[in-house]
C-alpha cells in the first residue's frame, strides 16, 4: 500500500515547520528523520524507556508513540529547544554539574520530564520526583545524582 | 527504529463523522484517542487496520461534568486529567487517586479513561476502581446511543464488547452517598513501579448506628481474564460487621473462589487476599 | 581523603562531554547519518538449534529498493571471536544454534524496505534436538552443538595443597549449593553498526564498541584483509557494561553489506534483538564445599563452576577462569584451595562480558556461604571476615601478589557507617548483612596479546592546551575525563584544555580496551608518563626563556613562574608558542606503560592474575514484610578500595550505578526463557530498577595508594556491582531467617521459607 505523503506544520522549539510526511510515521520519527533533532532517542520504540519523552503543550510525551500527524499545531519541545543559545536551562546546568550524566543516552528524555514536574509541582518530595521520572529509565547512574540535581533546581539552587 | 505498516489517518471532525468513518471501512479502520495501548500493538504487528481514525482533533471531549446524580467524562479525557479534575477528588477520590498512580508521567498524560476501559487490559489500574463505582459507558453506533454497565463491558483479556463500528462516547460514574468511603490499593508485579499483579477496589458504605456493611463493592484487576466485581463476596459481607474476623476469614475464602489468577496464582492469591484485608482496614479507619 | 598538595587529581568534576550530552548535541550510532546510506537488516533464526538446508533469497535480491542479500555463501569463511579457535560465523552456513542466530543480511534504501525484504527470504531447516539446560547438556545423549565432548567448551581446574586431606582436618565442613540467573546488559542505547567501504579495499567501521583497538584487530581477520585496510573509530556511545567489548556479528555484517552495494551500510538493534541476541551475563550452578577451623580459620576451599555459555563462546572461557580466579583469590591465605570451572554449551542466547566478568556469580556463592559459617560458628560476619580478609604486600597460597589493600578498612568504615553491631540485634523482620569483594583494578592479560599495556601520547598546542592520544575508550563511564585530569595535572593546565583523542585506530595508540576497570590504572599511567615527559620540556624551555633554575619554577593554571615571584612568570600557551617559533622545538611525548609481573603457570594457575585489585564491603539494611514477602532496602553502606580516587564525584555515580545494577541482577531481573526464546523482550517485561527501587546509598573510598596506580589509583568500573546480591541475601536472612540460594531473590521465595519455618 502506498500511502500519499500528507502536509503538516508541526511547531518544535518555536520554528515552524512544513512538512511533508506520510501518516503512519511517529513523532519520534519526524524529529529524527525528517527535521534531523536526534537529541530525542529511541531506546525501545515502545513507550517502555521514556528516551523519546518530548513536550507537548508542557506535559511530557513519548514521541514514539504519538503520530506525527496528530499534534500539528501543538507546542512540540525538544531537548534542542531548552538552552538559550549558550545559556543552559537549569535543569541542564544542574545535570551537568551534579554528575548526574553518564552515558547521557537518557538524558533529554529525563531532563524534559523534570521540566514537565517543576512546572507542575514548585517543591517535589524526593518520592514524588522518584514517581515522576520512574518511566525514564537509566542503567548508569542509579538515578542518585539525577534525583539530587531535579531536588536542587526545585529548591533554587541553580 | 520500531515502525508502523504503513496505514492512513484520518482527523474526525466529531463523534458521528468517526462513526461514519469507521462504519464505513468495515473492519479496517480502528478509532485511535491517546494511541498508547494502540500503537504498542501496531508496532508489535499484534494488530494492522489500514486506516487510523482520530479524535484528538475534535474539541471538547475532554470534559469532566457534573450532573445531578452522576458524573460524566468524555473520551478524551486522560489520566492525568481526571488526577487533578476537583470534582473527581470530590466524588471519587481513589478513582482520581489511582488515575494518578497508575502507568508513568508520559503515560497519564497520553493515556484516556475510556481508552484504558476499551483496551480492557486485565491489569488496567482504573477499572477495578470503576467497577465498584457502578460505572458505565455510553456507546454509540448507527442505531442510537445506549448505556451499558462496566461489569458487561469486558467479556475477555483485551476484549470488549464494543464493537469496531460502535464509539464510546463517555463514561458515566454515578455519585457514591455521601457516606460512602472508597479505596484501591495494589501490588506491583516485581519492582516498585511496574506493572500491577494485584489491584483491589473497595467502596463501602456502613449503617450509621450499627457500623455493619449497608453495601460493598469489590473490584478486582489482574486476578482474572477481565478485570471483575466480587459480587458474592460484596453479598456475603453485606449486612455484616466488617470488624469482625470470622466475617473477613468468610468472605476472603468466597474471594478466593471467585478469582481466576493464572500465572503466579498461589502468591496473587495471597495477595489478594492481603490486599482486601488492608483495603478494608485503611477504609475503616478513615474518618471524613 | 588524602590530598597531597594535587590540583586537579582528587576533584570531582563533571564529565567532559556531559554540557553536550544534557544540549542533546551528542552523536550516539543512532544519529549519525550520511546521503546515500542503506538501511540493513539481520535474518534470524527461530529455532534454537537446525541444520540450515537451503536458502533461497532470490525473491528479496528482486525486491525494488534492495541493494545488497547475503548469506553465509557470499562472504568470507571465517570464524571470529576472542579466543582460539573462534566458534562463530557472522552468517551461519550448516547450523544454528539459538534462536536469534544470524542467518542472512539485507542492505536497502531504507529500513522498511530491508524489514520487507528479510520476509521474503525463504529458509529451509531440519529442526534438530535442543537442550537448554547446562547440566542435561553435558549428559551422555546430549544434542552436541558444537562437536565437544559433553558440550564442555571449557574445562579449567586449579589446585593449591590437597583440599581432600585439609577436609579431614577441619572442624566444620560446610556444603552449598547455588544457583544465579541470566541477566541482560539493557544498555539504553541499542547495539549497531555504520560500514562502508571504499575501493579498492578500505573498510571504514564506526561501532559502538568498548575498545576501538581489538576490535579492530578482529575485524581485519574476520574480513580476510590486513589491519590498515580497516579503520575503525566510534561516537559517543549510551552505554556499554562489557556488552560492547569486542566485534558482534552485526559489524561484520555490516562490512560485508558495505563492500556488496558500494555504499554505507547502517544497522541498528531493535530492543527485541538487544533482548534476545546479545550478550547476556553467564547463568551458573556453583558447589561450595569449606573446612573450617572453629575459630573460624579456613582449613580448605573446593568450588565446582558449571556456566551456562550459551550457544556460542564469547568472553566465556576468560570469564570462566576470571570466576575460578576470584575464588582462589578471595581467601587466598586458605592453604588448600581446588576450583573446578565448567563451561558448558546450550542452546541458550549466548554469554558475554558483564561488569563483573564472571565474579558476581561466585561472590554470591562464597559470601552467602560466609554468612552460614559465621553463624554456625557463632562468630558475627565481621569477625569472620577480618579474620580471613586479605592483606596488603603479601602473597596468597595461590601465588597472587597483593600490594595495596585496603579491605579491612573497607570492612571496619562499613560497619561504623551502618552501624552494624547495634543492627546485628534482632528487629523483627528488619535485618543487615554484609559482603566483601575483589576484582581487577588493572586488568589482567589481554586479548590478543601476551601482556597488559597502555600506549599514550601527550602533545602541547599553542594556545597552552594539551592534546591526548590514547587507545582507551570511553563508554559513557567518563575515561575521557579521567585521563584529562591526569594530564591536566602533570602540565599544571586545567582539564577543559585537554583534548581527547581516543577513539580512531589510524590516530590512537594502542590499548587492550575499556573492560576489567583497567583503563585509570593502564591508560592513567602512561597518559601520566607521557604528560610528565611533556612537562619536564615544558619546564627545561620556561627555565631558558626565564633564565631561571628549573628547581625553581612552579606550574599552576597554565602558568608557569618562580617560586614567590609570580610576576616572573610565562604562560603555558607562551612557552609552547615560542618553542614552536623561535626553536621549533616539539612538545610531544610518548608514554608506555606495562604491567610488569609474572604471569600465572599456565598449567597451574599459581601466580598473580592482576597487577592491582580492588577491594570492597558492601552492607545492606532491610526491611521485610512478612505477610507479603516484599522488602526494600532502607539504608545501603558501599566501602571501596580503589586507590586514590582521581574524581570522587564520578568514581560515587560509577558504584551507585553499579549498585542499582546489582540490586537487579539480585532481584528484578530474570528472564521469562522457554525453549531458548525470551519471552520478555520488552522493558514493560524484563525489569531494571526504577527510580523507587533504589535506597539511599553512601559511598565510602577508603584510598590506600596503590605503588603502581597512577597516583597510587586503582580502577573501580566493576566493582560496586559484585558484592550486592550476596549483601541483600544476607540481609534477608538476618531480618527472616529465610536463606536464598537461587537468584534472584522474589516474595514468593521469602514467603516459601517463612512456611517452612513454621512447619
Amino acid at each position: 500500500m502506498d500511502m500519499a505523503e500528507r502536509e503538516v506544520e508541526l511547531r518544535v522549539n518555536g520554528t515552524p515547520y512544513r512538512i511533508r510526511i506520510e501518516p503512519h510515521r511517529t513523532l519520534l520519527e519526524v524529529l529524527r528523520e525528517t527535521l534531523h533533532l536526534t537529541g530525542t532517542k529511541e531506546g525501545c520504540g515502545l513507550g517502555d524507556c521514556g528516551s523519546c519523552t518530548v513536550l507537548i503543550d508542557g506535559k511530557p510525551v513519548l514521541s514514539c508513540l504519538t503520530l506525527a500527524l496528530e499534534v500539528g499545531g501543538r507546542d512540540i519541545r525538544t531537548i534542542e529547544g531548552l538552552a538559550d543559545r549558550e545559556r543552559l536551562d537549569p535543569l541542564q546546568e544542574a545535570f551537568v554539574n551534579h554528575g548526574a550524566v553518564q552515558c547521557g543516552f537518557c538524558t533529554p528524555g529525563m531532563i524534559l520530564t523534570a521540566k514537565a514536574l517543576l512546572a507542575d509541582k514548585k517543591n517535589p518530595t524526593d518520592l514524588e520526583i522518584r514517581k515522576a521520572i520512574a518511566g525514564n529509565l537509566c542503567r548508569c547512574t542509579g538515578y542518585v545524582k539525577i534525583v539530587e540535581a531535579i531536588k536542587s533546581v526545585a529548591e533554587g539552587e541553580e | 527504529m520500531l515502525r508502523l505498516t504503513k496505514c492512513d489517518y484520518l482527523a474526525a471532525g466529531s463523534l458521528e463523522e468517526a462513526l461514519s468513518m469507521v462504519t464505513q471501512s468495515k473492519g479496517e479502520a480502528k478509532v485511535i484517542a491517546g494511541g498508547t495501548d494502540l500503537l504498542v500493538k501496531l508496532k508489535k504487528r499484534e494488530a494492522n487496520y489500514k486506516r487510523l481514525i482520530g479524535l484528538k482533533g475534535i474539541s471538547n471531549l475532554d470534559f469532566i461534568v457534573e450532573e445531578r446524580d452522576q458524573i460524566r467524562l468524555g473520551p478524551l479525557v486522560t489520566h492525568d486529567g481526571a488526577s487533578r479534575s476537583s470534582l473527581l477528588k470530590r466524588y471519587v477520590g481513589f478513582l482520581a487517586e489511582a488515575c494518578g498512580d497508575l502507568g508513568s508521567y508520559q503515560v497519564r498524560c497520553m493515556g484516556t479513561v475510556v481508552g484504558n476501559v476499551c483496551n480492557a487490559s486485565p491489569s488496567a489500574d482504573s477499572l477495578p476502581s470503576l467497577l465498584a463505582l457502578d460505572a458505565r459507558i455510553s456507546i454509540l453506533s448507527s442505531t442510537g446511543e445506549k448505556s451499558v454497565p462496566l461489569d458487561r463491558v469486558f467479556v475477555g483479556p483485551f476484549m470488549t464488547l464494543v464493537r469496531n463500528d460502535e464509539i464510546v462516547t463517555a463514561i458515566e460514574i454515578p455519585k457514591p452517598p455521601p457516606e460512602s468511603r472508597g479505596i484501591y490499593v495494589k501490588m506491583p508485579k516485581v519492582t516498585e513501579k511496574d506493572e500491577t499483579l494485584v489491584g483491589v477496589a473497595l467502596l463501602l458504605r456502613r449503617e450509621a448506628s450499627t457500623g455493619k456493611i449497608e453495601q460493598i463493592r469489590l473490584g478486582l484487576g489482574s486476578v482474572a481474564p477481565t478485570p471483575i466485581r466480587a459480587k458474592e463476596t460484596e453479598s456475603i459481607l453485606t449486612g455484616k460487621n466488617p470488624e469482625d474476623p470470622k466475617v473477613l476469614a468468610q468472605a476472603k475464602e468466597v474471594l478466593m473462589k471467585e478469582i481466576s489468577p493464572r500465572s503466579r496464582a498461589g502468591y496473587r492469591r495471597h495477595i489478594t487476599g492481603y490486599l482486601f484485608e488492608e483495603g478494608l482496614r485503611a477504609l475503616l479507619s478513615k474518618n471524613s | 581523603m588524602k590530598s597531597e598538595g594535587f590540583r586537579v587529581i582528587g576533584k570531582g568534576i563533571p564529565l567532559s562531554d556531559s554540557r553536550e550530552k544534557a544540549t542533546g548535541e551528542a552523536v550516539y550510532l543512532p544519529d549519525y547519518h550520511e546521503e546515500g546510506m542503506l538501511y540493513g537488516r539481520i535474518l534470524r533464526s527461530p529455532h534454537p538449534h537446525a541444520k540450515i538446508l537451503h536458502i533461497d533469497v532470490s525473491k528479496a535480491r528482486r525486491l525494488p529498493g534492495v541493494r545488497a542479500v547475503i548469506t553465509h555463501q557470499d562472504i568470507p569463511k571465517i570464524r571470529f571471536g576472542v579466543f582460539d579457535p573462534p566458534d562463530k560465523y557472522p552468517l551461519e552456513d550448516d547450523k544454528v544454534r539459538f534462536i536469534g542466530d544470524e542467518v542472512a543480511a539485507v542492505a536497502a534504501i531504507d529500513e522498511e524496505v530491508a524489514e520487507e525484504a528479510l520476509q521474503l527470504i525463504h529458509v529451509d531447516y531440519e529442526v534438530l534436538p535442543a537442550v537448554f539446560d547446562s547440566l542435561e547438556a553435558m549428559s551422555p545423549g546430549a544434542p552436541s552443538i558444537h562437536e565437544k565432548a559433553n558440550n564442555i567448551g571449557t574445562y579449567i581446574c586449579r589446585q593449591f595443597g590437597n583440599v581432600e586431606q585439609g577436609f579431614k582436618e577441619s572442624d566444620h565442613i560446610f556444603e552449598d549449593h547455588f544457583t544465579t540467573q541470566g541477566v541482560a546488559h539493557c544498555c539504553l542505547e541499542p547495539h549497531g553498526c555504520i560500514a562502508s567501504y571504499r575501493s579498492p579495499g578500505r573498510y571504514d567501521f564506526k561501532i559502538t564498541t568498548q575498545n576501538t583497538p581489538t576490535a579492530h584487530l578482529q575485524l581485519a581477520k574476520a574480513l580476510g584483509v590486513s589491519i590498515n585496510q580497516v579503520l575503525v573509530s566510534k561516537l559517543k556511545i549510551g552505554g556499554a557494561f562489557g556488552g560492547k567489548l569486542g566485534i558482534e556479528p552485526v559489524d561484520l555484517i555490516c562490512g560485508h553489506l558495505a563492500r556488496q552495494t558500494g555504499s554505507s551500510v547502517k544497522i541498528i538493534y531493535t530492543r527485541a534483538e538487544e533482548f534476545q541476541v546479545t550478550r547476556i551475563r553467564h547463568p551458573s550452578i556453583i558447589e561450595l564445599k569449606t573446612g573450617v577451623r572453629s575459630d573460624g580459620q579456613f582449613i580448605a576451599r573446593k568450588a565446582k563452576l558449571i556456566y551456562d555459555n550459551g550457544a556460542y563462546n564469547s568472553h566465556g572461557p576468560r570469564i570462566l577462569a576470571s570466576a575460578c580466579g576470584k575464588f582462589t583469590a578471595l581467601y587466598g591465605y586458605t592453604p588448600n584451595i581446588k576450583v573446578e570451572g565448567y563451561l558448558v554449551y546450550t542452546n541458550n542466547p549466548y554469554g558475554g562480558a558483564f561488569r563483573g566478568y564472571g565474579n558476581p556469580q561466585i561472590t554470591f556463592a562464597m559470601e552467602s556461604q560466609m554468612d552460614m559459617i559465621a553463624e554456625r560458628l557463632g562468630m558475627d560476619n565481621v569477625e569472620l571476615h577480618l579474620k580471613n580478609a586479605l592483606h596488603p604486600n603479601t602473597i596468597t597460597n595461590c601465588g597472587a601478589k597483593i600490594t595495596s589493600c585496603g579491605l579491612t578498612e573497607c570492612i571496619q568504615d562499613a560497619a561504623r557507617t551502618m552501624g552494624w553491631k547495634e543492627k546485628r540485634r534482632a528487629t523483627p523482620y528488619r535485618g543487615v548483612g554484609m559482603a566483601v569483594m575483589v576484582h581487577s583494578a588493572s586488568g589482567s592479560r589481554g586479548l590478543f596479546s601476551k601482556g597488559n599495556f597502555s600506549d599514550a601520547v601527550v602533545k602541547m598546542t599553542p594556545d597552552g592546551g594539551a592534546v591526548v592520544l590514547s587507545g582507551a575508550c570511553d563508554m559513557g563511564q567518563g575515561s575521557d575525563t579521567v585521563l584529562a585530569q591526569v594530564a591536566a595535572e602533570e602540565l599544571g593546565i586545567l582539564p577543559r584544555d585537554v583534548k581527547m583523542e581516543t577513539s580512531r585506530t589510524d590516530i590512537a595508540p594502542m590499548d587492550l580496551g575499556s573492560y576489567a576497570s583497567r583503563v585509570t590504572f593502564m591508560a592513567g599511567n602512561a597518559v601520566q608518563r607521557a604528560a610528565s615527559k611533556v612537562r619536564a620540556r615544558l619546564r627545561e624551555l620556561a627555565g631558558e626563556m626565564l633564565e631561571a633554575n628549573v628547581s625553581d619554577l612552579v606550574m599552576k593554571e597554565g602558568k608557569i613562574f618562580v617560586k614567590g615571584s609570580p610576576e616572573k612568570g610565562m604562560t603555558v600557551a607562551e612557552v609552547v608558542s615560542q618553542a614552536y617559533a623561535m626553536k621549533g622545538t616539539l612538545l610531544t611525548e610518548r608514554g608506555y606503560y606495562v604491567a610488569e609481573y609474572d604471569p600465572p603457570d599456565p598449567k597451574t594457575g599459581y601466580g598473580t592474575y592482576s597487577l592491582a585489585n580492588s577491594y570492597a564491603c558492601h552492607m545492606v539494611e532491610v526491611e521485610v514484610d512478612p505477610k507479603t514477602g516484599r522488602w526494600r532496602i532502607i539504608n545501603y553502606v558501599a566501602a571501596h578500595d580503589s586507590g586514590r580516587i582521581i574524581n570522587p564525584l564520578m568514581a560515587k555515580a560509577q558504584i551507585e550505578g553499579s549498585i542499582a545494577q546489582g540490586i537487579g541482577f539480585a532481584s528484578t531481573e530474570d528472564f521469562d526463557l522457554a525453549r531458548g526464546k525470551i519471552r520478555n523482550d520488552q522493558f514493560l517485561s524484563y525489569r531494571v530498577p526504577t527510580p523507587l527501587d533504589i535506597p539511599p546509598i553512601q559511598v565510602i573510598f577508603v584510598e590506600t595508594e596503590d605503588p603502581n596506580g597512577p597516583y597510587g589509583a586503582k580502577g573501580l568500573g566493576e566493582p560496586g556491582l559484585v558484592p550486592v546480591a550476596p549483601a541483600i541475601v544476607n540481609a534477608i536472612y538476618h531480618a527472616t531467617g529465610v536463606r536464598i540460594k537461587d537468584l534472584p531473590v522474589t516474595p514468593e521465595k521469602i514467603l516459601e521459607g517463612l512456611q517452612k519455618k513454621k512447619d
